[in-house]
């Protein structure tokens, strides 16, 4: 449970290493990098000034941004084509984009092949749509039965001839106002309705009027394969005849294709490696300043990987400088990428944390205790040795089918709900079952320990607000942030002013005062008053002026709210938690109802269907609920009070793989 | 939810808007203006647009006015579009389906009439609501096939490409019927899908605002086009509520102009042809305006509410715009041309 360190690098190299010094850094893939422009500009990259750097150094006042690569999609587009057609599959090979090369020479090959092909495609494109022109105009049995030849009938000098489709709603004006449309409209199909075809027939001296009507009907034409065209029977044959000709023809040319290019397989394979590469470098060349010689980079590594990078890279020597930056010298507003790095058993609860924010990298990652406390509170209030089984089953189902990480929660959540099961005495539901088994007084059955059950679940929730706190105080001192840490709501002062209240509560509730009185007040009154002039007394303290941020007067306001509130949520967080035990009665209640039910219907066959219907319902809609009730807790009563969450994720680049 | 509570949120949020519309007053006091300035001030300090317009002094251009302005009533669309779902929102969708069948009407007059683009980009509301569409492209056309290229994907390509090839005066005439015919089946189908009063009121509303634009359609047609009875008879649009089909052929066959306006003064749409054909426009919205008042009263907690309102809204806006033109033109009571109607005073 932490947060990866991680390192700045900067790095200068020069300008003709640096497309095989990108291609390291994608393929190492735990590299992100920053805009080393504006951390030029802004006279954030460290280069010592020394001799050697000099160069270097005195170029820093050309830098400019590396133009985009204007022909790397139209390549890509051309190589997608080669690969459609030679029926390649588009695989990665991370030797292929090793070592030196040049771009240039991929795009040309895959010019070359383009050109090479381009007959043939141009050919194939021509038969497909003779194929498609004689498919379209095809339907069984259309013209079956006709003694017409088609082909005198295309040839007519004195009547325009269409043929074409009609859409349902434009099909009826045609036939509710046909006495009025200069044309003979006929239907030519028993096809589905939409498919059918139309024979439009008019005297040529109307083809104005009626290609008007037709664009009124959106007649959309079709344009039939005149040369095939005679009597039904005669077009039927040709029809045949001439698309086995032509797929047996575009089956030859496609081969063709595939044959001619085929000795440069290798090459090409090898192209679709880079051009991939190559577009992954598209998006980091935005980062990258240039100069006519140099090239600076700027990003960011995990400490872990340091060495590693220094090895790599050492390969490009002279000429390049390496430097790693000190994270306390770079100052607050260089904000640090983070990756959470946690063991398997809580991993993969970060999936929940990032749905909240992501750690940022001053504070501590709280994966771990995120996924006690929540593994703790769905247990209790979902306690079965059953039910959890079969969530602890589905989680596995899950982890494999679909997503690890939601999976991997469930199915610890599922664990969880078992053991809670074996305290609470219930396999699905029925009680006595374990205890019957293993004999003894250990079990805590919730109907039957109502009181210590509520009471358990709010010193539970207490428990767990002062590890928030604590972990709140950590964080504030870990920032820099004393007034927070030490007299806000949530640092000493607050924490003090909570077991405070709580020891004047159970004084309340057990007549017995755990402190002296005197004290337990004069804590309360010393801790309000700190919460109330936190920010003078730590200016004051710190030797910082203005003491207030704003008017004195609106400060006293907000923090009189703010001290209003403060006392509002110590109640309301605390007693938030009774839902706990809430749930673990509910879920038992639910079985009672259920087995009352059973006897009722007093069957086996009810039984067992009221045992399997109760189950169902309680463990997708009990579960949901438990499950949002306990993330709900966790969010709101936990993370709100020391979780900022508003860091940026450490995302490295890589290799793309998708093809587009 | 209940029928009812569908509308609540947005039934409150229309009643807000309603309150907010312009009173006769605030039209009297727009129409004094003596220029754009004057006119602005107005707005600014008279009434709920004030906001739009806070920078004294700022606006200028009369376009900028009218951009702001149509801008207002797309974000007032869409905020109700967030306040519902399911067939509500799809109801909705198929409303900002309208902005893009204008913009490319827009697109196509300024082509036709060979403007400059610019003209067109201020008149553009882009919404994505209801499907990206690459303006830009649209923007680059010079002419109609280009145009019709940009829409590639679209399902307005086909609608227009079939009329490239027309080259006759009424080639805008019918892409826009043929757009406008689209729009108006969407929105019909976009109707089926609701339930109870919300889908009688607003069966009622579409049926006789297709009915008013079926009668200006023909009347127009004929006067104007000369064009054959087949072709008027087949732009015309589906779903009218006193013109069924078999009515609308009989109009569309009579030999006789002043028959068609008869049979238009006899029906419930007489309406049309006030003070001569002139109007015929004007008289169509004002028409529309009225039907949608009537609506409203018989349709309190419905959908109709909301619907009305925002037309409501959007027929202001159209006659505020018409205020600004008339004192461009130095045109004194412009009120003849306004959707809303304004009484003499005294």
């Amino acid at each position: 449970m932490a947060i990866e360190t991680m390192t700045l690098f900067n790095l200068v190299c020069e300008r003709s290493s640096l497309d095989p010094i990108l291609r390291d850094l994608v393929a190492r893939g735990n590299i992100a990098l920053r805009d080393a422009f504006s951390d030029i500009q802004e006279s954030d990259f460290g280069l010592s000034t020394s001799e050697d750097n000099a160069a270097p150094i005195i170029d820093m006042s050309q830098i400019h941004r590396i133009p985009k690569n204007d022909s790397l999609k139209e390549t890509r587009g051309m190589l997608r084509e080669i690969m459609t057609a030679m029926a390649m599959a588009g695989e990665i090979h991370l030797e292929d984009v090793r070592g030196d090369y040049a771009y240039e020479e991929t795009r040309d090959l895959v010019r070359e092949v383009y050109a090479e092909q381009k007959e043939l495609k141009d050919r194939v494109g021509i038969l497909e749509k003779e194929l498609k022109q004689i498919e379209e105009f095809e339907c069984e049995d259309c013209l079956e039965g006709l003694s017409v030849d088609f082909g005198q009938l295309m040839q007519l000098k004195n009547f325009m001839v269409k043929w074409g489709r009609l859409t349902s709603e434009n099909r009826q004006k045609v036939i509710k106002n046909y006495e009025n449309i200069p044309a003979l409209f006929i239907d030519m199909g028993t096809e589905a309705a939409s498919k059918t075809l139309y024979l439009v027939i008019a005297p040529l001296e109307l083809t104005g009027e009626m290609e008007r009507i037709l664009r009124s009907l959106k007649f959309i034409e079709v344009f039939p394969p005149v040369a095939l065209m005679g009597t039904p029977a005669a077009m039927k044959h040709a029809f045949e005849s001439r698309k086995t000709g032509l797929r047996e023809e575009l089956a030859a040319v496609k081969r063709e294709i595939r044959e001619k290019s085929q000795h440069r397989l290798t090459g090409l394979k090898r192209s679709f490696s880079r051009l991939q590469m190559e577009e992954s470098l598209e998006g980091l060349r935005g980062k990258i300043a240039v100069t006519a010689h140099f090239a600076y980079l700027s990003g960011w590594v995990p400490a872990a990987d340091k060495e590693a990078l220094e090895k790599s890279l050492s390969i490009y020597e002279p000429g390049l400088i390496l430097t790693f930056r000190n994270l306390m010298e770079l100052g607050p507003k260089v904000k640090v990428p983070t990756r959470m790095k946690n063991p398997r058993w809580s991993a993969p609860f970060e999936e929940l944390v990032k749905m909240y924010g992501i750690p940022s990298y001053r504070e501590v990652d709280p994966t771990g205790f995120f996924a006690v406390s929540y593994m703790i509170l769905f247990g209790a209030m979902f306690g079965d040795l059953g039910q959890g089984f079969v969530i602890f089953l589905a989680g596995l189902l899950i982890r494999r089918r679909k997503s690890p990480a939601y999976g991997g929660i469930l199915s610890r959540l599922g664990l969880m709900s078992m053991g809670f099961g074996v305290l609470y005495d219930s396999v699905f539901g029925y009680e006595a079952i374990i205890s019957g088994i293993f004999p003894g007084g250990f079990y805590l059955r919730p109907l039957e320990n109502i009181n210590t059950i509520l009471f358990a679940a709010i010193t539970l929730g207490i428990l767990l607000l002062y590890v928030a706190l604590g972990y709140s105080i950590f964080n504030k001192l870990k920032q820099r942030d004393l007034i927070g840490g030490l007299f806000g709501r949530s640092g000493v002062a607050g924490t003090l002013l909570f077991t405070a209240l709580i020891l004047y509560v159970l004084g309340l509730f057990t007549g017995r005062a755990w402190l002296p009185p005197w004290l337990l007040t004069g804590v309360i009154l010393l801790t309000v008053a700190l919460i109330f002039f936190r920010e003078p007394l730590g200016n004051l303290v710190l030797g910082q002026r203005p003491l207030h941020g704003e008017t004195p007067g609106e400060y006293y306001v907000e923090s009189s709210f703010d001290l209003f509130e403060t006392f509002l949520s110590m109640f309301s967080n605390g007693l938030s938690f009774i839902r706990v035990g809430a749930f673990a009665l509910n879920h038992v209640g639910l079985f009672i109802a259920f087995h009352t039910m059973a006897r009722i219907i007093g069957t086996l066959g009810g039984s067992v269907a009221m045992f399997i219907l109760g189950n169902l319902l309680v463990i997708f809609l009990e579960g949901l609920i438990v499950l949002i009730q306990g993330l709900r807790l966790v969010y709101y009563e936990l993370f709100s009070k020391y979780y900022e969450g508003d860091g940026t994720a450490f995302e490295p680049h890589t290799l793309t793989s998708e093809v587009d | 939810m209940s029928a009812t509570a569908i509308h609540f949120a947005p039934g409150a949020k229309a009643r807000a808007l309603s309150g907010r519309l312009l009173t006769e007053e605030d039209y009297r006091g727009l129409m004094a203006s003596k220029d754009l300035r004057d006119f602005v001030d107005y707005l600014r300090t008279h009434t709920e647009y004030g906001v739009l317009f806070e920078e004294p002094g700022k606006i200028i251009h009369r376009n900028q006015v009218e951009l702001t302005l149509r801008k207002h009533l797309y974000d007032s669309y869409e905020k109700f579009f967030h306040y519902y779902k399911d067939a509500y929102r799809g109801l909705f969708k198929v409303l900002f389906m309208r902005y893009q069948v204008e913009n490319i009407k827009l697109f196509i007059r300024s082509i036709l009439r060979g403007e400059s683009f610019q003209a067109t980009e201020d008149h553009l509301i882009r919404s994505r609501v209801y499907m990206a569409m690459d303006y830009d492209k649209m923007a680059e056309a010079v002419t109609l096939a280009e145009l019709v290229e940009a829409l590639e994907g679209t399902p307005y390509h086909d609608l227009i490409q079939v009329y490239l090839e027309e080259d006759s005066k009424e080639q805008l005439f019918f892409m826009e019927m043929s757009l406008d015919g689209f729009y108006f089946k969407h929105l019909g189908q976009a109707i089926e899908k609701l339930q109870g009063r919300d889908r009688r009121l607003m069966r009622e509303l579409l049926g006789k605002n297709v009915d008013f634009m079926n009668l200006q359609w023909v009347y127009r047609a004929k006067k104007y086009y000369g064009l054959s009875p087949e072709l008027i008879l087949n732009y015309t649009l589906k779903g009218g509520w006193r013109y069924n089909y078999p009515r609308l052929k009989a109009l569309c066959y009579l030999e006789d102009l002043e028959e068609v306006a008869r049979e238009i003064l006899r029906s419930d749409y007489g309406r049309l042809l006030d003070e001569g054909e002139l109007f015929i426009q004007r008289n169509l919205e004002r028409g529309i305006y009225r039907l949608m008042g009537d609506l409203v009263k018989r349709g309190r907690g419905t959908l109709l509410v909301p619907v009305a309102t925002l037309h409501f809204l959007e027929y202001e806006i159209h006659d505020i715009n018409s205020i600004l033109e008339s004192i461009k033109y130095g045109i004194t009571d412009p009120r003849g041309y306004l959707t809303r109607e304004i009484e003499e005073r005294g």
